[in-house]
């Protein structure tokens, strides 16, 4: 059948055509007022006096307000400073990492592929509460630890040595965090790369770490420094750790400074925080343009060519033990550790510091304690919720929108394709403050969404569909246009194809994006804390609540039940992934 | 003669017309009762009748800014007293539940609580969402057996339930006693500065020294704490057991109620401090929401928290946070023969100017509002 009768056949009047789509046409219109709204509403909040919900003229002030505040500018270079320093380290660990588990004799390799991916279940603001309360000057565990193992050589200091309430402790949290994901993004490349270079190398009597710096590092550049991007966006966007650790220290990044001058200070200033929300929407789109451009011409760097070929594995002689004890190393700092010092807190009545004296202490009462109070379950049944509807909404949207962008020759499509990936760039805090600002004012106000679980889960849907749409895509790109040709020959609707056919072949895909999203919302926190009254309050929030009312030992026991709900969601969220990439390679 | 009888008499029968008539109850009350109204408020002048109307209402729904204990102890007592009145309570005491709630009623949603805790510094803000009843005039009138100080005399529909007292904390094992602060000064001194002081970001504390010392000498002080490089932090409580646990050494305005209360739970190694002038704030301010379905019953709660018996409890379980404007309260006990730095319904009413200005002085980020 020609191209032209197919045309026809679909083409039809233009009405029957939007009857046909109405699905298609309301899930794309829902998208796209979801997505700029708020934005737009944030934007123009940022030029007005007073409350959101009753703004009192228009004015610039807020501007010259914002642009003119030292603290803004503190806040500016220590969001740089700790997102440089903070990348350099994450791609350091992250790359030797991958080059140790794919292309070295490292002992455990296998199990160091899975342990690796733990940290990701780790929720940001739990990694930073544990730190928090092993290193903090006086009382952290590990402090009392090193000073116990100083005093006997005569170094006698009262607090410290090391100081998680700082900028290095800030660094440190934000350099571990990140890991995971980078390692993920380059550990690909160094499977797929052509070992005949390294090997050439090596026949030069070149040693590993020569073949590793002169020859592997420079022609996976082009993956590293995409992946490099990617880390430095992300980490400014951080909140969850200059929240927890910046905070108390007077240190400010963009994220926080956001929060404090909307939630914390007193008046809270919704017009200075527009702006502060505006500038680093702008700066961060700024940012991610400049890694769509790296991403956009990575292909002429390819290693992975058409000819077969087995990856070498280098050995490394001694030094696989000494490479085999970074690692644990690094699981003892990003899993371990902050987890053992929250199990341990949860376990007491209130925090104190490790000792034999306190293991007498030690009980379930916290727990009995969690389960008791009245609002825990509503908590508990809010998460589910929040975790069903933003996975399952934004993976039904994020279909619509792909399948308009891959399949159809509308318009736009590039433009929308364009938009849903916009929200990548805004950080959640941004999100949340562009929210607040557009259910608070007419005619969005009328709806009655501020305050309720709805808005928190249109606010994560705004922060994922960039996933769901990317995973979508390239899903629906796997799928031959023939299958659905067919059907519209029967005389199918686009709506009853897409149902009937098209869905279920992504079925697979579908349910590995529906499973990353419920994971990211059980774990998301700006939104749920920038959003969360006493009605939509989930897990994260009651957590942070607990730690801020100084109940540290309901908070850790929280944080420990998450956690254990986490691990195995993530692991199961891996597989499914793996899973669908290979299915899609 | 008899004339100057007749005179006699009538003269004394004018000059005591307008003492007969005020020394009689109900003038009084009608005359309030005029005022109120004429100012658009509503004033019930007989009790009797609050209380049938209470009645017939049985319930009352109200968001409270007590600590849960308390809540429990309120309602117990409130439900004894008046046993055909439901009470449904919940806690309401974080600030940013306050601006939550308040943004949820300027956006329209209406809400079915009788009763809701208000901001001490925002009470202007909900000054349009809350019911116009002449609370005051009701009180001055016996009507409602609350002091009637307790009460704004503007808005005459806020009341404050309790009083906090600002003090700061020590941990006496890692403060050495020479270096104990005896005046407000005492803290700006070198042996304090570089992170070895809590100070919160919320300057509620401090702007209670402005009745005593003036703003302008208040703001200087917030410069100079501020230059003494703190610690900042939001949440008196978890730093209190942090202190409690050895981590702090010294807390610059936090509440007298959260140290005794840790003390009360076994930190015997914190110690307050009352340094004069001591500030003293009206807080847990309260009001009855507009649209209320029962309002007599929320007028009888609200008599309840103020009255001997609710103050007990305030003081008991909160715990020490009874008003300073209820007779015989512990809280005026403990101010008695103290200099106050009393911040009263027209501070309160001041507050958020007092807050901006403090917060900039502290030099946290504030727009430069043009006055």
């Amino acid at each position: 059948m020609s191209t032209a009768v197919l045309t026809q056949i679909r083409t039809g009047t233009l009405w029957s055509q939007i009857k046909s789509n109405l699905v298609l046409i309301c899930a794309t219109g829902f998208l796209l007022l979801l997505i700029l709204v708020p934005l737009v509403r944030l934007i123009v909040n940022s030029f007005q006096l007073g409350h959101p919900a009753m703004p009192e003229g228009w004015t610039l002030q807020n501007y010259l307000s914002a642009y003119s505040l030292p603290a803004f500018y503190r806040a500016l270079g220590t969001t740089i400073v700790l997102s440089v320093v903070g990348t350099v380290i994450t791609l350091s660990i992250a790359i030797l990492f991958a080059w140790m588990i794919e292309r070295t004799d490292m002992p455990l390799r296998n199990l160091a592929w899975t342990l690796i991916l733990i940290p990701m279940a780790v929720p940001g603001v739990l990694f930073a509460l544990g730190w928090a309360l092993l290193l903090s000057p006086k009382t952290g565990a590990i402090n009392l630890a090193l000073r116990a193992l100083l005093e006997p050589i005569g170094i006698q200091v009262s607090q410290g040595p090391l100081n998680i309430y700082s900028l290095g402790g800030l660094i440190f949290l934000d350099g571990l965090r990140g890991v995971t994901t980078i390692f993920l993004m380059v550990v690909g490349a160094f499977r797929m790369m052509d070992p005949s270079l390294e090997e050439a190398a090596r026949v030069s009597k070149a040693s590993a770490a020569s073949s590793f710096f002169q020859v592997t590092l420079p022609v996976l550049l082009p993956a590293v420094l995409t992946a490099a991007m990617y880390e430095f966006v992300s980490s400014m966007e951080s909140f969850e750790a200059p929240l927890a650790v910046g905070l108390p220290a007077g240190i400010f990044v963009l994220s926080t400074l956001i929060y404090f001058t909307v939630r914390l200070q007193a008046p809270v200033d919704y017009g200075l925080g527009a702006v502060f929300g505006v500038t680093y929407m702008i700066m961060l789109l700024f940012l991610l343009w400049g890694y769509r451009r790296a991403v956009r011409h990575s292909e002429r760097y390819t290693t992975v060519t058409g000819k077969g070929y087995r990856p070498r594995v280098i050995s490394l002689g001694r030094w696989r033990y000494v490479a085999l004890t970074l690692f644990v190393v690094y699981f003892f700092l990003t899993v371990l550790a902050p987890f053992t010092i929250l199990l341990w807190t949860s376990l007491l009545p209130s925090y104190r510091p490790p000792s034999w004296a306190a293991l007498s202490l030690l009980s379930l009462n916290n727990f009995g304690e969690v389960f008791s109070r009245p609002h825990f379950f509503g908590v508990v049944w809010n998460t589910l919720i929040l975790m069903t509807l933003a996975a399952t909404a934004t993976m039904l949207l994020a279909f619509f929108v792909s399948w308009i962008v891959v399949r159809t020759k509308i318009r736009g499509r590039a433009l929308l394709d364009g938009l849903m990936f916009l929200p990548h760039s805004i950080p959640g805090i941004v999100i949340a403050l562009a929210m607040i600002m557009a259910y608070l004012t007419a005619p969005l106000s009328y709806l009655r969404i501020y305050g309720t679980l709805w808005i928190v889960a249109m606010g994560l849907i705004v922060s994922y569909i960039a996933f769901g749409t990317r995973l979508m895509n390239s899903s629906i790109g796997q799928i031959h246009q023939e299958l659905e040709e067919a059907a519209y020959v029967c005389g199918a609707t686009s709506m009853r194809t897409l149902l009937a056919i098209t869905l279920p072949l992504l079925l697979p895909a579908f349910a590995a994006g529906w499973i990353w999203v419920s994971v990211h919302a059980l774990r998301a926190f700006s939104i749920p804390l920038m959003l969360s009254s006493k009605k939509n309050e989930v897990f994260s929030v009651l957590m942070w609540q607990y730690w801020s009312d100084g109940d540290v030992s309901l908070a850790a026991t929280l944080g420990v039940l998450l956690m254990m709900a986490l691990v195995p969601l993530t692991l199961v969220m891996r597989r499914f992934i793996v899973r669908v990439s290979g299915q899609q390679s | 003669m008899n004339v100057l009888l007749i005179i006699l008499l009538s003269l004394t029968y004018w000059s005591f017309t307008p003492v007969a008539q005020a020394a009689s109850p109900g003038a009084g009350l009608m005359q309030a009762q005029k005022e109120a109204e004429a100012k658009g408020f509503r004033f019930d002048g007989k009790r009797e009748e609050i209380v049938a109307k209470a009645q017939k209402e049985g319930a009352l729904r109200a968001l409270l800014g007590f600590d849960k204990p308390t809540i429990v102890a309120l309602r117990d007592g409130f439900r004894k007293k008046y046993p055909f009145i439901n009470p449904q309570f919940e806690e309401h005491g974080n600030p940013a539940e306050s601006q939550r709630y308040l943004l949820e009623l300027q956006t329209g949603r209406t809400s079915d609580w009788d009763i809701v805790n208000v901001l001490n510094e925002g009470q202007q803000d909900y000054a349009p969402y809350t019911e116009k009843i002449d609370l005051r005039a009701m009180a001055e009138q016996g009507v409602l057996q609350i002091p009637p100080k307790m009460i704004n005399p503007e808005s005459r529909n806020v009341i404050a339930l309790s009083s906090t007292i600002d003090a700061s904390a020590y941990h006496k094992k890692l403060l050495p006693p020479d270096l104990v602060p005896k005046s407000w000064e005492d803290f700006l001194k070198p042996e304090h500065s570089g992170r070895k002081l809590l100070v919160d970001v919320r300057p509620n504390s401090i702007a209670g020294l402005i009745p005593a010392m003036g703003l302008e000498w208040v703001e200087s002080y917030a410069r100079k704490l501020a230059a003494q490089q703190p610690i900042w932090v939001r949440g008196h409580t978890r730093y209190l057991n942090s202190m409690a646990a050895g981590e702090y050494r010294l807390f610059f305005g936090t509440y007298y109620h959260g140290v005794m209360r840790m003390k009360k739970r076994g930190a015997q190694d914190l110690e307050v401090l009352l340094i004069e002038p001591v500030p003293v704030r009206l807080t847990e301010t309260h009001t009855i929401v507009k649209g209320t379905r029962r309002p007599n019953a929320a007028m009888l709660f609200l008599e309840y928290v103020a009255s001997p018996e609710g103050q007990r409890i305030m003081w008991d379980v909160e715990p020490f946070k009874s008003s300073i404007y209820s007779p015989g309260s512990k809280t005026e006990e403990l101010a008695r023969g103290k200099k106050i730095s009393l911040g009263d319904w027209d501070h309160g009413m001041k507050q958020q100017v007092y807050m901006e200005k403090l917060t900039a002085a502290f030099g946290f980020p504030r727009e430069d509002k043009k006055q």
